[in-house]
């Protein structure tokens, strides 16, 4: 060998020592490749073989492989066998004890038997039992001997296992008889002994199985035994004690209790546990599956338990029953022996119990046709509308507590005799319960806030105590400005309530709040104009009257453009109503200033009307439901979105208003400057002023509209940048048409006269109080306004759009007796972003 | 056979001594002055064996009729040949050979000679293994092999270090049905058994009762393996019992065999009693654990008296180590007819059924040996031959055939058909390998038909592969 590994090194240079078994190798025939040189190859060696090594040099092995060698490589050599001993001869004796009676099955064969199930009687006599058999008398049949023993046998290894230590204890005939009877009669007694079972299905089924013994076999076995059990054991004990305790039968050596690993004979043991590695999880699991296990069973037990416990009381139910009806059927024989007569009530059944269960019923099969969706009129009867409503209350099939499980059905005596409430009441019930706390809270609340104005919706800005000490204490009406801003003024007048800033207003306004009534039906915008065009709420005693309060809401009007026939342009708004203000009156004087001596005739009233007929763009009876009932609920929107809405709108509105003021001040320095050259200048136009033309270039507009108003606005510098957004909103909203229709230039002239003058008022006014609040701004405005003009559409007013409402306010509160209007498409695009800033 | 004992003298007398020249050390002591009953058990002497003179080692001494008796093994053959001698065979003129002095205790331990042999050559070997083991580290992958230092599992054990307690262990643990030759009795126990209608001389020791040992010959039933010492026993059993065929379920039928399989649990005394019987022709059989995890693959001749076992395998449940086979055995009256074949082409066929390679567990026998070297080329030759292919890896081969790729190698190397051809390792179907082919293809083997196979793998739960009672 270690040649061979030499010589196996040595031509390890030329040649790969190592193969891979996934390495692709080519099959060739020798004759194929006659350049095979032969040196280059293997010598050959010895291969390991799988044989033991002291076995591997045998003899007659290596004959037969060095034979196999020898013929691989070509040579011829015969082939060698390994020499066995003689297994060749044939035993004579082989069909005496080999029946030839089997059949082989036409399909494989399948069995589970074991070698002790098909071999009878597991004790087989031997020559020395023939020997007794013979000698006994009266002469005993083999199979009832080999029976015997074969009791004696297994009785003595259960009763006395260890005996082979001193076989002098061994039981006596007596002893062994009483056991052996015992032990047939418990097999028999057992119902879980598998020879009571096969006896049972041997009895039942009629089939017998080959070399068992059922229960008769038992009886027989014992009537055997007591004949002959005293014969044999003599015999049996002999051989017993010869055996030294053991079985006579010999058996195989398994393992003692002391471990005897040399003894050749001990054989079959038992394996030890292989070690399996074993982790808590698996323990964990399976102790987890086992409890799950054990549960379910306990329950299946228990289930069972419950039913038969059912059934035996069903059973005493029916007896009873029975029996009543037995004892009824007595009395009604012994009242008609007796001649008794009277009241039979007593012999008829009482099914009292099952009445209320039907009507029950009854209720539940009317309520199903009307759940099937035919109409509610059909539900006219008392009983199928409480049905139905029991129906829509459950909003499932209502299973009432009468209904019985199909499948279970309980005796009518089992019926608690109770009133029952169907779920859909309870149901019902419930809900009504909820509904009402509910509804309660919502008044107790709504009573709380009944002095409480929730105006977040327009904003609360606080601002510098200093610019409305002013106005209070001017006492000056303030001019509404119809901004939020102006609201929250007007609140803080006349409502201290909304009003935190400071003490001295507080104390002040004590006793008005105290006085005060709450504006709870604040909801008219038409009142805000008065016919006489003053505004009503410059009246201070008005305030009391919660109708001429204004809270100028949001206008809920949308517009839509769209393009008609030709390319007209058209503008619809939704949300307007007929103006039912507009009188005839006012539309006289008017619109009649061309043509007054013409009388308003109908088709000039018609077309009046029709003219005006979108010019109320808010809606007057819009009802602010929902600000008067509860103030938690602002424009249907969410409280989350209100109060970042609120919250940014503070800021940004705070910050305006302190940038305002700043601005303002700063204005006033130069105005105060402007008005001087102003005065100067006036004088100058003054001596010229007659022979000016009506365009204005300082109005800065086109001069064919004669800007009026707007031009007053833009050339006053806007005093009041805070105040200019709405009131340029109003200019805007002015439609230009009416310029060329209501003013004649002699009119504009007139106008703009007074228009300086106006604003000369305005600017001693400025003078005269440096803090200039935007109430003053507005009140200047408003005084303007207060005087009929046209205005055009400022360019600076769009500036301001961003105020909330501030434009659709503008329209409504014009302190004018003329109701302002809009023409439609008159001006389209400003209108339209008008439109864009409401939404 | 002439030939081989001209080629192979060792066992004679001549050649002894050229083995003792090899190992110069045990001066083996040749006392000349011995009488015939001087002699003991461990004692070497030369018997004449079939007309020639081998050295014999006694065994055991018995009287017998007033006979001086020696059951004795002969150097260098197999077990199965021990025999019981009368005295007058041994020839005192050539000397004795006394037992080890350092062993004299111990009558039933190996040959002085042998082991002493053993001795001397073991440091060399151990080199070799260590040698390869550190140099090849690519035996531990699984697709590399070296073909100068093929292992095959069970063989590496030194014989002489055996350790008994790891012995018993690995028996333990590794389900293993083989042990050591050293740990069983080396006197055959049985006369003669009457199995069916052959009667049979046992080859080795089986641990039948004791009390069976003292009978000439027992009977054992050729349907239930039940044994029984006496005639009248086996008679009246014979008449009881109702078992025509192995307890289990057939598997497969042919026109001339079937296969039942018997698990080890299920039909314990029946498993047993094949078990024993099968101890009594296999050497390196143990019965020294139950059967349970085993499953038994039993070959059967039908007749109209029954299904006749002519041989069986039994295959562990769960193998480790990944055999298909734990012990084989034909049963000596059928055998050489092929059945040896049929039994491990079926095994493979049951392997191929599971989709896995397999082997048998080692060790092999002598006659185990040749039967699967035989069947391993043939099936290989017949593989290449038939398909024609123009190339194959050795792992095609092994899946075709489920056979181990260790096999393959071994079985490829040992036909001499691996060689190295422009650089390449080739399979090269050699002449005598063609000529093999030739000489197959006029044999006509039984083999196993798969289609007549009905048989699913069998799985176990961790529950049933636990051994316990």
């Amino acid at each position: 060998m270690a040649k061979a590994a030499k010589a196996a090194g040595s031509s390890a240079r030329f040649r790969q020592r190592k193969i891979s078994v996934k390495q692709t190798l080519a099959v060739l025939k020798q004759s194929d490749i006659p350049d095979l040189e032969e040196e280059q190859q293997r010598e050959l060696q010895q291969i390991e073989t799988g044989v033991e090594k002291g076995e591997e040099e045998e003899h007659h092995l290596q004959a037969a492989i060095n034979s196999s060698i020898a013929q691989s490589t070509g040579a011829k050599v015969e082939k060698i066998y390994i020499p066995t001993p003689d297994a060749s001869q044939v035993w004579k004796e082989y069909d005496r004890f080999y029946s030839s009676s089997f059949h082989e099955p036409a399909s494989y064969i399948r069995t589970s038997v074991t070698v002790e199930e098909t071999s009878g009687c597991l004790y087989n006599m031997d020559d020395e039992d023939a020997e007794f058999l013979k000698t006994c008398k009266p002469p005993i049949s083999e199979d009832d001997f080999e029976e015997v023993m074969h009791r004696f046998e297994v009785t003595i290894s259960e009763k006395q296992p260890f005996v082979s230590i001193d076989v002098s204890n061994l039981l006596s005939f007596e002893e062994m008889a009483q056991h052996i009877e015992d032990g047939i009669r418990q097999v028999q007694e057992d119902p879980t002994s598998p020879e009571y079972i096969l006896a049972q299905l041997q009895s039942s089924l009629g089939i017998t199985v080959n070399g068992t013994k059922g229960k008769n076999e038992g009886k027989a076995f014992l009537a055997t035994f007591k004949k002959i059990g005293a014969v044999i054991y003599p015999h049996w004990r002999a051989r017993k004690v010869e055996r030294k305790g053991q079985s006579i039968v010999p058996h195989l050596k398994f393992e003692d209790h002391e471990k005897d690993d040399s003894d050749p004979y001990v054989c079959f043991r038992r394996r030890e546990l292989r070690q399996v590695r074993k982790t808590r999880r698996t323990d964990v699991l399976s102790i987890e599956r086992l409890r799950r296990m054990q549960a379910e069973m306990e329950t299946a037990k228990q289930l069972v338990e419950m039913v038969a416990t059912r059934e035996f009381t069903r059973k005493a139910a029916l007896k009873a029953e029975w029996d009543v009806f037995e004892d009824r059927c007595a009395i009604k024989t012994l009242k008609r022996e007796l001649g008794i007569k009277g009241e039979d009530e007593d012999l008829v059944a009482q099914k009292k119990r099952k009445v209320e269960p039907k009507k029950e019923e009854k209720a539940e099969k009317a309520s199903t046709p009307v759940r099937g969706g035919k109409a509610a009129g059909s539900a006219a009867s008392a009983q199928a509308a409480a049905a139905q409503a029991a129906a829509a209350g459950s909003g499932s099939p209502s299973v009432s507590s009468t209904h019985v499980p199909p499948n279970v059905s309980i005796p009518p005596s089992k019926i608690p005799n109770m009133d029952l409430i169907t779920i859909a009441q309870v149901v019902r019930d419930k809900d009504e319960a909820i509904a009402k706390a509910v509804r309660e809270k919502l008044r107790l609340r709504a009573d709380a806030d009944r002095d409480w104005h929730n105006l977040t919706n327009s904003g609360y800005i606080p601002y510098c105590e200093y610019l409305n000490a002013e106005v209070s204490s001017s006492g000056e009406p303030p001019v509404p400005q119809y901004s939020s801003i102006n609201e929250m003024a007007y609140f803080e007048k006349h409502n201290a309530s909304h009003r935190y800033t400071t003490k001295s207003d507080f104390n002040k306004d004590l006793a008005s709040m105290v006085g005060n009534k709450p504006f709870a039906d604040a909801q008219v915008y038409g009142a805000i104009v008065g016919d006489d065009g003053e505004l009503r709420l410059s009246d201070a005693t008005s305030t009391s009257s919660p109708v001429d309060r204004v809270i100028p809401r949001s206008s809920f009007m949308s517009m839509r453009k769209r393009v008609g026939r030709g390319g007209r342009m058209w503008m619809d708004r939704r949300g307007l109503q007929r103006n039912t203000v507009l009188k005839p009156s006012s539309l006289a004087k008017n619109s009649l200033d061309d043509t007054a001596e013409s009388e308003a005739d109908e088709v000039a009233m018609e077309r009046l009307a029709d003219r005006q007929k979108y010019d109320r763009e808010t809606e007057p009876t819009r009802q602010m439901s929902s600000y008067d009932k509860d103030p938690s609920q602002l424009n249907g929107i969410s409280s989350d979105t209100q109060s970042i809405r609120f919250g940014s709108m503070l800021l940004s509105k705070a910050y305006e208003n302190y940038r305002e003021v700043f601005q303002q001040r700063q204005q006033q320095l130069m105005m105060l400057q402007q008005q001087i050259l102003q005065q100067q200048q006036q004088q100058q136009m003054r001596n010229r002023q007659q022979s000016h033309p009506p365009g204005d270039p300082g109005a800065g507009l086109g001069g064919g509209q004669g800007a009026g108003g707007g031009a007053g606005g833009s050339r006053n510098n806007s005093p009041a940048p805070g105040t200019n957004g709405p009131q340029s909103k109003m200019h805007n909203a002015a439609p230009m048409g009416y310029n060329k229709q209501g003013m004649t230039p002699s009119q504009h002239q007139q106008y703009q006269q007074m228009q300086q003058q106006q604003q000369q008022q305005q600017q001693q006014q400025q003078q005269r109080k440096m803090g200039v609040a935007p109430m003053n701004a507005a009140s200047a405005a408003a005084a303007m306004a207060a005087q009929p003009r046209r205005s055009s559409g400022s360019p600076d007013g769009q500036r301001f759009n961003g105020l909330p409402n501030g434009g659709a306010m503008a329209n409504g509160v014009l302190p004018n007796g003329m109701s302002q209007r809009m023409m439609p498409g008159g001006d389209m695009k400003q209108k339209s972003e008008l439109a864009k800033v409401d939404a | 056979m002439a030939l081989a004992e001209a080629d192979l003298p060792n066992g004679k007398t001549n050649g002894k001594a050229s083995g003792s020249e090899e190992t110069p050390a045990p001066v083996q002591k040749v006392d000349m002055n011995v009488a015939i009953n001087e002699l003991r058990v461990g004692c070497k002497v030369h018997v004449e064996k079939d007309g020639e003179d081998r050295v014999a080692e006694i065994l055991s001494v018995q009287m017998r009729r007033g006979n001086l008796e020696f059951y004795v093994h002969y150097v260098e053959f197999n077990k199965r040949l021990d025999e019981r001698i009368a005295a007058t065979r041994v020839d005192l003129s050539q000397g004795v050979i006394w037992p080890e002095p350092e062993k004299p205790k111990k009558p039933l331990s190996g040959a002085a000679k042998e082991s002493s042999k053993e001795k001397k050559k073991n440091p060399s070997k151990k080199q070799k293994l260590t040698d390869s083991a550190a140099t090849t580290p690519g035996a531990n992958s699984e697709d590399v092999m070296d073909l100068d230092n093929l292992q095959v599992n069970g063989t590496t054990q030194d014989p002489d270090n055996f350790n008994r307690d790891e012995e018993i262990e690995k028996l333990r643990t590794g389900g293993s049905m083989t042990q050591s030759s050293h740990e069983v009795a080396r006197v055959r126990n049985l006369q003669r058994i009457v199995l069916g209608n052959h009667v049979i001389e046992p080859w080795y020791f089986s641990p039948y009762p004791i009390e069976l040992t003292e009978e000439d010959e027992i009977y054992i039933c050729d349907f239930t393996l039940c044994y029984f010492g006496s005639k009248k026993q086996f008679e009246r059993f014979r008449s009881k019992s109702t078992l025509r065929h192995p307890p289990g379920n057939e598997i497969y039928r042919d026109e001339a065999v079937s296969f039942f399989e018997i698990d080890g649990r299920k039909q314990r005394t029946w498993c047993r009693n094949l078990c024993l019987l099968s101890k009594l022709f296999l050497d390196h059989k143990t019965l020294y654990y139950d059967v349970d995890p085993f499953l038994f693959y039993c070959m059967t001749r039908r007749d109209e008296k029954g299904h006749h076992l002519v041989g069986y395998f039994s295959k562990e449940k769960e193998s480790a180590e990944g055999y298909n086979v734990a012990c084989i055995l034909t049963l000596p009256q059928y055998q050489r007819h092929g059945y040896g074949r049929l039994l491990i082409d079926f095994s493979y066929a049951l392997s191929k059924a599971e989709g896995k390679t397999g082997s048998p567990e080692k060790p092999l026998s002598d006659l185990g040996l040749l039967s699967y070297r035989a069947y391993w080329a043939d099936t290989i030759i017949e593989l290449l031959m038939e398909k024609g292919k123009q190339e194959m890896t050795i792992e095609d081969i092994a899946s075709v055939t489920a056979m181990t790729t260790t096999d393959v190698l071994h079985t490829l190397q040992t036909y001499n058909m691996l060689k190295y051809y422009k650089g390449q390792h080739i399979i090269c179907l050699t002449d005598s390998v063609c000529e093999k082919y030739e000489k197959m293809l006029k044999k006509r083997r039984r083999k196993v038909n798969s289609e007549l196979l009905k048989w699913k793998p069998p799985v176990f739960t961790a529950a049933q592969l636990r051994f316990a009672w």
